[in-house]
């Protein structure tokens, strides 16, 4: 299943430890774009890659920032355009609209965050990323170097001497 | 392309814990399986017991809202008691998955999938009630705050309203939730589950592919639905709990309605999470993931949620007494002793008395003790809530004092809002992986993977 | 004024009308070129006439919408009623709407067939003509034009006998005003002369000889002097009227003229200034009985009894004492009023009530003889039902060869008739009654009439060829024969008939003189064996107005029933004979028996079994087959002794009111005290200290008010209710039922705490007291802080500019919180969609929404009253005066209890009102800020000393 048209080379590696190994490697041979796939975010893997920090905690707060304010506008905008009095009330009593502001606050967070999780890691999508190999979601982990030609021979070895298991052409 | 995984193979199960990350996938994907007869049986008496609650909804729907016990002093019935009951049960979910992850508590893990899994249910099954309670529910919508022709919007300062607003933004969060939890085990699912139920999984799994990319986002969009989720279950309840003590009612106007509320909802919502493990626990055979530690853990949580509704219970009758007020006064004497005495002492000891049990550790660690307890505490749970509806019974006005009892309709409803939930809980134990493979595997020490493999 | 124009369009379009709701037609509601005299769309056209539901003959102004009338009311000129009126007069709308209306002619001879009018009058009068002047007329009450068509036709046909029948016809009273007074006239009273009434067993406050006229004259002299106007009720059982007295003396029914005489004795012993004939006289008609033998003889303490006359003697300068059920009690009391000079201030021979036109009992039993013996062949019987009423009366008529009733509704005796034919309700026809000397009252068509039945004039006009239009007779007979001569406008007859009353003029009083000669009373022993005791119910009067689903709905004051026929019992008894609320019994008199469901009344005495009369029905869908008719049990009297109970051990729910009788010293009807109140649980001392406030912004108050003043536009309509006027009456909510298009529910929906009603009594007992009863009329308090508007998450209720708490039913979703959260539990929620039994939806108010399942409603301080008045008010352009808007409910109390206005104009009677020590708010530690201020009852002292 995880076959795809884009040629390179894909390493199996059996456990966490050697494929963080692998990942420094082929990085200091200079390789920038590759795909490690992993049962779980290893934090060694995830050490040996050193991404920065994810961006969607900004997503996130502007999303809560957004529905804060939509909901204090919405629940203004609604005692105002009829000025109703209720159990003596002042019309504009925002005290019990925290509430909403809150629940408002919440939910558009959360959705933001959602949808950014998705809009980050490229998803949805139809087919699994270049590579991808259902043991990875077993207990394998992998690396995938898209190269042609002559690179191939250099990144397989590259790959088998830092304890691939298998290697695969694609 | 590989034959060294059999996906369906289930192998040796151990008794404690588990071997490495092949044997996870086995045993948990190994439950989605193919459905038996008896499996089908029981579903469809879920079905029928849903179809009971459609029928009684339609009768109310044509006849009026008469064909419940409502009635002029107590003018909410069983209805709004089981939409307090059911958002309760949903508690637990977002608790366990939500604080306990911020709080590390490892024991969550195990769980967390189908406690979650039951929020989602229990809000469902919550959200239908003050829906159908409604005298004209053909018009329900107008509590939506959708621009119209006449500017006519929800007044925003209704208990209902924030009701409105909490519940379902409860629902969406807790849903995501959920779903963002699932993604890569509905992958797992895809990989390695045969047929064409790999199709679904596929869709479902978004085309997940374990790469670094993924993992990077997920795990901070994770934490942040954790954080923004443990606001929102205590809002949640103290939101429901103001549909009663933002009124005037004796025995409602209470300023510790919100904090008991949601100790009782956590209270319900454990012990429901035990009725529903303890058989899944057996019948799925993962003795070795939810293990008696975990169970024991949560037994101890639920003497610590007892014991806060205990002084609930005893400090709003205390307060009830001091503030010397005739109403309030005669409000909790009739719950020690008088009209709603049974309610009320059913409630207390169900939910108070019953865990005390759970200081014993061999009760603890008894599954037979543990079930036992969850149904009794789900029965005081639901008496809490009866006990506060038919507190309207005698209010201020002696001359306006009336009697409530259930009638036929609202007991159909009641049971068959039982198996509407029941019916998702058994599709779901049946068709999705009921325990977090992914966490699982987090909880494995590498040592015990690398062992099989040794360094090259 | 083309009226014959008028009523030939109203009739047809009312029958239109009639169609359009439900029957398929093609035809407009109302034609609009040319439109019909006297209709407009949307403006109400008033009628005056007079109100036939009791001999009293109230004048009313009936309200016709569209060729419908939708609402009765007191004529404001009547000299009689005043404006107000009753429960029973409010609900006779739905005599004309009713759907037990006899629609056509029936002949039961040979196989019941309908006829047709020509068939049936010819019929009518070969039977009367074969009788050979064997004939005879027994009707209820009727006098002037309906009396004179009668007495025409029957003297037609060669008959003599026209007899009148009532089943409460005060044949005591008259008796005793013959012994004493040499006339059997029942004399007009004024009893707000009187500066101490002592009632024996007369409940004047609700059905005795004029209670309308009574509650005016009885509010009258206690706001002449609300602390020396005195009120001693003695009696078998508490009846409203007793609940509002100073001091309810229980004495065993059948007993009133020992307690009667006793009183006598008493006065007699405290030197009461007569002169020496009238002492002679009255202590002959003693006969030496003692005061204390007496006294024992009726079990009351004989303290309280010269207590009473002490104070009848002493205090009082015109004390008056009434009386009903016992000739022996009525001619004590004639002496009594006599010696004490009461009568002559308050009663006033010279213009005796119509009750005097009636036949006497022993006439009655003679017509019942020949009506057994046959020297009566042929009987029309109008507008009364003796079978029902008249025991002894079915056995007689089966003798009779030919029945024929005229009638407008099912009735027993419909049942039982040859012929039946159906004649119009008074409400539809032409007619005058003349409710005492001085006072004739016009009966007037208010509008079409609803069904083909006929008039009376027309059934009665010779046989063959078309009768003389009923309108045109009437006018032709005119003035004198009808009564109207010696009006000062007599001439003016559309002017009479435009004011619904003539006031011919009548003898100048005259001091009656003292005739009784060899009479003495003779005083028996004490009864030890239950007594049964059938009284004039409130709401159903003799039974004539029971078969009404309003009235069997209003519940009873102070047994707070609805829906049933009952038998009142004393716990204590209760107890003795183990019998428990809702057992079903067989009471048996030596007359007859009956079952009945047991009410356990604390207001009744223990030796006693009070029966309302008016159930016991085998006709009537609203009556039929529920309790039993007290006549039977006593054959017409008030009492009937050695009575037995034996349960039948069957059971019905009772379908009372009252989740509590008692309010547990929360003060929801609150009353100040002349003398030192009784000991009560120290709680109640949280409610006493607020003051009233009126909800007006002007009242703000920093220490207690959270949100700023809210300013009201141009009024602050409110109410203020007097507790110490409220004789629990239930006028208001009739009237309420009427105005507002309030639902019938029926007796399971109201054991299920779903009446409808928008406004009710409030009925609690207090311990330790006497009479110990306090009404309270709750409705909605349109308070300020509304706690039911902020719940609802639509703003279907909420305030408006001039103070109302407004809901609005289209905006209602149904989520019940605002009847929840509202202290008072006035909010009444459609838990089912009601509907009319057809024609009875004729009389929906237009004005009003007819509300839909699913919505809550309440009372709306008639709004739709409050816009008609603003609509008059911006034309004129003014404001709206005070007292210009009434609602139903106030309009038509007849103790004045209620009054309505606006607190924003500091000179209206109710700010005045509410300015007074009494006024306080139900609930007011809620600061919900009503709009009702209530008036506390005044608890008085009655100076008999405790006993």
């Amino acid at each position: 299943m995880a076959t795809c048209d884009t040629p390179g080379v894909l390493a199996v590696f059996p456990h966490g430890g050697i494929c963080a190994d692998a990942v420094r490697a082929v990085k200091q041979a200079g390789r920038t774009k590759f795909h490690v796939y992993s049962p779980i975010a290893d934090h060694r893997v995830v050490a040996a890659i050193g991404q920065k920090v994810s961006p969607l905690g900004l997503i996130t707060l502007a999303g809560a920032l957004t529905g804060f304010l939509s909901a204090i506008g919405l629940t203004s905008y609604a005692a105002a355009s009829y000025k109703i009095v209720v159990m003596g009330k002042p019309f504009l009593s925002w005290i019990p609209w925290v509430v909403i502001d809150f629940e408002f606050t919440i939910l558009f967070g959360c959705l933001s965050n959602f949808i950014g999780m998705l809009a980050l890691s490229g998803l949805p999508r139809r087919r699994t990323t270049p590579g991808y190999d259902p043991r990875f979601s077993d207990d394998k982990y992998g690396i995938f170097v898209p190269c042609e030609g002559v690179e191939r021979e250099q990144v397989m070895s590259l790959l088998r001497e830092h304890g691939a298991a298998e290697v695969h052409e694609q | 392309m590989n034959e060294t995984l059999a996906p369906t193979a289930i192998g040796d199960i151990p008794e404690e814990g588990v071997r490495d990350f092949a044997s996870v996938n086995r045993q948990i994907l190994g439950n989605i399986k193919v459905t038996t007869r008896q499996w089908w049986i029981v579903l469809g008496i879920l079905i029928a017991g849903v179809g009971m609650f459609l029928s009684c909804e339609m009768n109310q729907f044509f006849h009026g809202i008469g064909v419940d016990g409502m009635n002029n002093p107590t003018f909410w019935g069983t209805m709004l008691v089981n939409f307090v009951f059911w958002v309760g049960i949903g508690h637990a979910g977002t608790l366990i998955s939500a604080i306990l992850y911020l709080f590390r508590a490892k024991f969550r893990t195990a769980i967390a999938r189908s406690a979650e899994a039951m929020t989602v249910f229990a809000v469902m099954t919550a959200g239908l009630f003050p829906v159908i309670h409604l005298g004209r529910v053909w018009v329900f919508y107008w509590l939506a705050p959708y621009p119209n022709q006449r500017e006519l919007w929800p007044n925003f300062i209704s208990p209902l309203m924030f009701d409105f607003v909490a519940i379902s933004t409860y629902f969406t969060v807790s849903l995501l939730f959920w779903f963002t939890g699932l993604i890569p085990d509905l992958a797992a699912a895809r990989d390695h589950v045969p047929g064409w139920r790999s199709k679904v999984y596929r869709v479902l799994s978004l085309g997940w592919s374990n790469n670094q990319r993924n993992w990077r986002h997920y795990a901070r969009s994770y934490l942040f639905f954790a954080a923004l989720a443990t606001p929102l279950v205590i809002s949640v309840h103290s939101v429901v709990s103001w549909d009663f003590a933002l009124s005037i009612v004796p025995g409602w106007h209470s300023t510790i309605y919100p904090p008991y509320f949601v100790a009782g909802a956590i209270h319900s919502g454990f012990a429901m999470v035990l009725v529903l493990l303890l058989p899944m626990r057996h019948f799925q055979k993962v003795k070795n993931i939810i293990t008696m530690d975990v169970l024991e853990k949560m037994a101890k949580f639920m003497i610590f949620t007892g014991l806060i509704l205990a002084y609930s219970y005893g400090f709003e009758i205390f307060v009830g007494m001091f503030s010397q007020n005739t109403f309030e006064m005669a409000a909790f004497l009739k719950r020690l002793s008088g009209f709603a005495a049974v309610s009320f002492w059913t409630t207390a000891l169900c939910n108070c008395l019953a865990p005390v049990i759970f200081f014993w550790k061999r009760a603890r660690r008894s599954v037979p003790w543990l079930f036992l307890v969850g149904v009794l505490v789900n029965i005081g749970m639901w008496y809490e809530r009866y006990l506060i509806i038919i507190t309207q019974r005698q209010t201020y006005v002696p001359f306006s004092w009336g009697d409530y009892f259930p009638s036929a309709n609202e007991i159909g409803l009641t049971v068959g809002a039982f198996c509407w939930f029941g019916m998702w809980v058994w599709l779901f134990m049946r068709f999705m992986p009921t325990i977090s493979i992914v966490d699982i595997k987090e909880e494995i020490p590498h040592a015990a993977t690398e062992a099989q493999h040794g360094h090259v | 004024m083309k009226r014959r124009d008028f009523l030939k369009i109203a009739g047809v379009s009312t029958a239109l009308t009639a169609a359009g709701c439900g029957f398929p037609t093609n035809q407009k509601l109302i034609p609009f070129l040319n439109p019909p005299e006297n209709i407009i769309p949307g403006i109400p056209t008033w009628y005056a006439t007079t109100c036939r539901q009791c001999p009293a003959g109230c004048g009313v102004w009936a309200k016709n919408r569209e060729a419908r009338i939708i609402k009765f009311e007191g004529a404001p000129e009547h000299p009689i009623n005043r404006g107000k009126l009753c429960a029973r007069g409010q609900a006779a709308l739905e005599d004309i709407y009713h759907p037990d209306r006899l629609i056509d002619p029936v002949s039961r001879s040979g196989g019941e067939s309908r006829l047709t009018w020509p068939q049936a009058r010819a019929m009518l009068h070969a039977q009367a003509a074969a009788a050979g002047g064997k004939v005879a007329v027994l009707s209820g009450l009727e006098t002037g034009y309906d009396a004179a068509l009668l007495n025409g036709w029957l003297g037609g046909c060669g008959g003599t006998r026209a007899t009148m029948f009532e089943p409460i016809s005060y044949d005591e009273l008259r008796e005793a005003n013959l012994a004493v007074y040499g006339t059997d006239d029942v004399p007009a009273l004024d009893l707000s002369r009187s500066d101490l009434l002592v009632s024996i067993g007369a409940d004047f406050l609700e059905t005795w000889l004029s209670p309308v006229e009574f509650s005016a004259q009885f509010t009258a002299a206690r706001e002449r002097d609300v602390r020396k106007t005195g009120f001693v009720y003695a009696g078998p059982r508490m009846s409203a009227t007793a609940a509002v007295a100073d001091r309810w003396l229980p004495i065993q029914a059948g007993a009133e003229a020992h307690f009667a005489f006793a009183l006598l004795a008493a006065a007699i012993d405290a030197g009461v200034s007569a002169s020496a004939d009238d002492l002679l006289c009255a202590r002959a008609a003693l006969g030496g009985a003692k005061t204390e033998d007496l006294a024992r003889r009726c079990g009351v303490d004989e303290q309280l009894i010269r207590a009473v006359a002490r104070r009848m003697v002493k205090e009082a300068s015109q004390p008056y004492v009434l009386t009903a059920g016992s000739a022996d009690a009525a001619i004590a009391a004639n002496l009594l009023n006599h010696l004490t000079g009461g009568v002559r201030a308050v009663a006033d021979f010279s213009r005796p009530l119509a009750y005097s036109r009636l036949a006497r009992r022993a006439e009655l039993e003679q017509f019942r003889k020949d009506l057994e013996s046959g020297a009566i062949q042929a009987l029309l019987v109008f507008r009364a039902n003796p079978i029902y009423a008249w025991p002894g009366f079915a056995e007689a008529i089966a003798k009779v060869p030919f029945l024929a009733v005229i009638d407008s509704v099912e009735t027993e005796t419909t049942a039982k008739a040859h012929l039946v034919l159906p004649v119009h309700t008074p409400y539809e026809t032409w007619g005058t009654y003349e409710p005492r000397r001085g006072v004739v009252g016009i009966i007037q068509p208010t509008m079409g009439a609803l069904h083909p039945a006929a008039h009376l004039q027309q059934i009665l006009a010779p046989a063959g060829g078309n009768p003389e239009p009923v309108e045109q007779h009437f006018a032709r007979l005119g003035g004198a024969p009808l009564g109207l001569a010696g009006d000062p406008h007599a001439g003016d007859f559309r002017g009479l008939v435009a004011r619904g009353f003539a006031t011919p003029a009548s003898g100048a009083a005259t001091a009656p003189e003292l005739k009784l000669t060899g009479y003495q009373f003779t005083a028996i022993a004490p009864r030890e064996s239950l007594t049964v005791h059938g009284y004039p119910s409130l709401r159903w009067y003799d039974g004539r107005d029971a078969n009404k689903n309003w009235l069997q709905e209003i519940p009873d004051p102070l047994t707070c029933m609805t829906w049933d026929g009952w038998v009142e019992m004393h716990p204590d008894t209760a107890a003795k004979l183990g019998v428990a609320q809702g057992d079903v019994v067989e009471v048996e008199t030596r007359h007859g028996k009956g079952e009945a469901a047991v009410f356990l009344y604390r207001g009744v005495h223990p030796q006693t079994l009070a029966i309302p009369m008016g159930m016991g029905r085998s006709a009537g869908r609203y009556t039929r087959g529920s309790g039993v008719n007290p006549l039977a049990l006593t054959r017409g009297r008030a009492s009937a002794g050695d009575a037995k109970v034996r349960l039948t051990g069957r059971k019905i729910r009772l379908a009372h009111t009252d989740g509590s009788s008692q309010q547990f010293g929360r003060e929801i009807a609150r009353a100040i005290y002349e003398v030192a109140p009784p000991e009560r649980p120290e709680t109640e001392a949280v409610h006493l200290k607020y003051p009233v406030r009126v909800p007006i912004a002007a009242n703000h108050d920093d220490k207690v008010d959270i949100y700023p003043p809210v300013e009201h536009s141009m009024y602050r309509w409110g109410m203020v209710v007097d507790l110490d006027k409220c004789s629990g009456c239930s006028a208001c909510a009739a009237a309420c039922y009427a105005e507002n298009n309030v639902a019938i529910v029926g007796k399971e929906r109201v054991l299920e705490n779903r009446i409808m009603h928008w406004i009710f009594i409030q009925r609690y007992f207090e311990d330790g007291e006497n009479p110990g009863v306090r009404f309270l009329p709750m409705l909605c308090q349109h308070c300020n802080n509304a706690p039911c508007e902020a719940v609802c998450p639509v703003y279907a209720p909420h305030h408006d500019s001039e103070g109302l708490n407004v809901q609005i039913y289209n905006r209602c979703i149904g989520t019940r919180y605002c009847g929840q959260n509202c202290p008072y539990k006035v909010r009444r929620f459609n838990f089912f969609k009601y509907t009319r039994t057809p024609p009875l939806n004729l009389q929906l108010n237009p004005d009003v929404t007819a509300r839909e399942m699913g919505v809550m409603e309440k009372c709306s301080f008639c709004v739709q009253r409050i816009k008609q008045a603003r609509q008059t008010a911006n034309v004129e352009e003014r404001e709206i005066r005070d007292g210009e808007v009434q609602p139903a409910c106030v309009q038509t109390c007849p103790t004045g209890a209620l009054s309505f206005g606006t607190f924003l104009d500091p000179a209206s009677k109710v700010s005045r009102l509410a300015k007074d020590p009494r006024a306080y708010q139900v609930l007011d530690e809620l600061n919900t800020r009503p709009g009702v201020i209530y008036l506390k009852k005044i608890v008085r002292d009655d100076k008999l000393g405790k006993a």
